[in-house]
């Protein structure tokens, strides 16, 4: 049994959200408390509470959970669950209304890439800064520097005040100090989508590095993928409360089911669309391989992508052919591949003014994450309907290649049929 | 790479705050760096954004000492400043500007490095003892045409120059002290730095900056020396100009005054600290 280094025991989080109340009010109000007090306690009664439920709001309800050295914790929850408000208080930030944490161990905490940069300093003084910001002094400073720099790639505009810097380049240089600061317990917050795609990269791979090395991680993000590819147990927290806390895969899975109730995408209410507009794309579903629907699959999985049509005028031109296609691209914004009926030579042309298509893909190639599709209706060349984004695409951990393994992430994020024996 | 040193098995525990938290040294000794790191931060950018700097923090005081020169010399004035009027006026407001921009700076720190407070731990009473150091770089390069004009009046400092050091101290004590209770203060309520600023500048005009005590009436004297400052401005003159008596007395009630203003500004800041981030 490995070390307990986080142990959360029964943190709550109160905030107060009644009008603010002006000063001179407030010192009146403390006073007339006093002097009802010192009235309670001369005639020796119990102290009344006086704080106003509907003032107050709990951020955090009785949170439970303890984090073993070297476990990778992943957080999620919707927007205001309390996420960040427990991050806040494992950080130091913010204390707890009630309850207790206790804490092993160096703890860094991101909760922002470039907290402290200043735009009048250079690229060097500001890695001093942010590091010392941080906690170390300069002889720790000294000691990663040459990596840092190295890491963001800002090489010879070190010496250039930041605000010359593009955006690019001071994220990178920002997430880059961030990185070397090898703490025993990580917490981060939704930080790791900064910079261009190659940064990106290098990001999760310092961030795997770290976790490989057996840094503990706590990780807040609402990307289910970097979730599925980082962490090893799941916290939902939901309306401050713990939710769920267990199983990575079943987590999510779970999270997304209660998320989106509706597994029917509506298109039509969708107006950043590209095409003549004759007939439009209504609805865009994912069926499980029994054709019912689904809000996530499985690397390795047979499933559907089921589409609704319709034409919005009378369609006289006689139709010769039919082009629909789908692409699918990573959170990188990368696109993985396409599903275009013409390279199948799939007969469409018999469309009604009404009506449904179908793609069946007999096995998902794609390592967890979520995946972007965009779709495109041509009829007789023509780009009728293409809508950008049309939905996000879970793709949980599955067994692709019956071991139960799928390649690290690292490797790319196609799963491809292949073998290897020996070659006499 | 190298495992930092700093790491550390002490068991850490976080509770709700109560009362003014605990006192951590070691902490303290720890960020060391972090506060160098914020000073020279403040200082760089300041010359940064303005490139004038230097300009700036001799023309403002210089300026004040020329229009109050010129007041006593055409209006026939009488101050009681035995010395030369120039270097007594320009002497002061150089101190006495260092100690409101520290002082206000400091009160406003918080507020101003809300981005950092909120989203980095760091033991928090780091903030307001940023501005007292940073602000230095300023009153020495006002003290550069100080020491010209003493060479021109051929005023030497005399061994009272040796004092100088706690003088400079006793004030540094005393923004930090006032200027950490109104961080404290103001986090909450903006009404507060607007007295500050208030009181400022009518400090400008009762702490001795244009006159000695000996100019006001007897019966009036103790309203004029109840200022802190006023202390702090006599021995400052008594330790750069020879001739000049050290008031032991006023100014050994500045070092009080300015004792219990950093007792009472850290308890109220340590008190409030542990609701920054709730309230930024």
């Amino acid at each position: 049994m490995k070390p307990v280094v986080i142990s959360v025991n029964g943190i709550s989080k109160r905030y107060s959200i009644g009008p603010q109340v002006p000063w001179s009010k407030s010192i009146m109000r403390a006073l007339r408390n006093f002097k009802q007090g010192l009235g309670r306690r001369m005639r020796n009664e119990k102290r009344v509470s006086v704080t106003q439920p509907d003032d107050e709001f709990w951020a955090l309800k009785n949170i439970n959970f303890d984090v073993t050295k070297g476990q990778r914790i992943g957080i999620i929850g919707r927007n205001g669950a309390g996420k960040s408000t427990l991050l806040k208080i494992l950080s130091r930030l913010v204390y707890p209304t009630e309850g207790e944490v206790r804490i092993r161990g160096r703890v860094t905490s991101l909760l922002e890439v470039g907290t402290g940069f200043n735009m009048s300093l250079s690229g060097r003084e500001n890695i001093y800064l942010n590091a010392a910001l941080y906690g170390l002094d300069s002889e720790e400073i000294d000691s990663i520097f040459d990596d840092v720099v190295e890491f963001s790639g800002v090489g010879e505009f070190l010496d250039m005040s930041v605000k010359h810097y593009s955006s690019g380049m001071y994220m990178r240089l920002a997430f880059s100090v961030a990185a070397h600061l090898d703490p025993d317990i990580l917490l981060m917050d939704e930080v790791l989508a900064v910079g261009d795609l190659s940064f990106q990269k290098k990001c999760l791979q310092r961030v795997e590095n770290l976790a490989s090395e057996g840094r503990t991680i706590i990780f807040v993000s609402h990307s289910m993928g970097d979730i599925a590819r980082f962490c090893d147990h799941l916290i939902w927290i939901d309306r401050g409360e713990i939710q769920y806390s267990g199983d990575v895969i079943s987590g999510i899975a779970m999270y997304q089911q209660e998320l989106e109730p509706k597994k029917s995408v509506d298109l039509v209410e969708r107006a950043d669309r590209d095409g003549t507009g004759l007939a439009r794309l209504t609805s865009l579903k994912v069926l499980d391989e029994n054709k019912s629907p689904a809000s996530s699959v499985k690397t390795g999985d047979e499933f559907f992508l089921s589409f609704g049509y319709r034409f919005t005028e009378e369609y006289c031109q006689k139709i010769k052919d039919v082009f629909v296609s789908v692409v699918v691209e990573n959170e990188k914004r990368q696109r993985l591949f396409g599903l275009p009926s013409e390279v199948l030579a799939a007969d469409l042309t018999n469309l009604s003014s009404e009506g449904g298509l179908l793609c069946h893909i007999k096995r998902l190639q794609l390592v967890p994450g979520t995946y972007y599709l965009t779709v495109a209706l041509l009829i007789n060349h023509q780009l009728v309907d293409k809508v950008l984004d049309a939905t996000t695409l879970t793709v949980l951990e599955g067994n692709y290649y019956g071991t139960g393994r799928l390649p690290l992430s690292s490797f790319g994020e196609i799963c491809v049929d292949f073998s290897w024996s020996l070659d006499n | 790479m190298k495992k930092m040193s700093a790491s550390f098995d002490k068991e850490l525990v976080i509770r709700p705050a109560s009362g003014f938290g605990k006192f951590d040294p070691h902490e303290y000794y720890r960020y060391r760096h972090m506060l160098m790191s914020l000073v020279r931060r403040d200082i760089k950018s300041q010359f940064d954004a303005m490139h004038l700097a230097v300009v700036w923090a001799i023309l403002r005081p210089f300026t004040v000492a020329i229009i109050f020169a010129f007041f006593k010399t055409f209006s026939g004035a009488n101050t009681y400043v035995q010395m030369p009027y120039l270097l007594f006026v320009y002497s002061g407001l150089i101190f006495y500007y260092y100690f409101t921009d520290a002082t206000m700076q400091t009160a406003s720190s918080v507020r101003k490095d809300a981005t950092i407070i909120s989203k980095i731990y760091f033991p928090r009473l780091i903030t307001p003892m940023v501005p007292m150091l940073s602000n230095l770089t300023g009153l020495m390069i006002a003290t550069v045409p100080l020491l010209m004009m003493m060479a021109w009046y051929q005023t030497l400092p005399g061994w009272n120059i040796l004092l100088l050091p706690f003088v400079v101290l006793q004030c540094m004590a005393l923004i930090f002290g006032v200027g950490s209770l109104f961080a404290a203060i103001t986090v909450n309520n903006r009404d507060f730095e607007q007295f500050l600023s208030f009181m400022m500048y009518i400090g400008l005009f009762v702490s001795c900056v244009f006159f000695v005590p000996e100019m006001v009436p007897e019966w009036a004297r103790p309203v004029i020396l109840v200022n802190p400052m006023a202390g702090t401005m006599l021995a400052l003159r008594a330790c750069l100009f020879d001739g000049v008596t050290f008031p032991f007395l006023l100014w050994g009630y500045s070092l009080v005054f300015s004792a219990v203003s950093v007792l009472v500004g850290v308890l109220a800041f340590r008190r409030a600290e542990a609701g920054f981030v709730d309230k930024l």
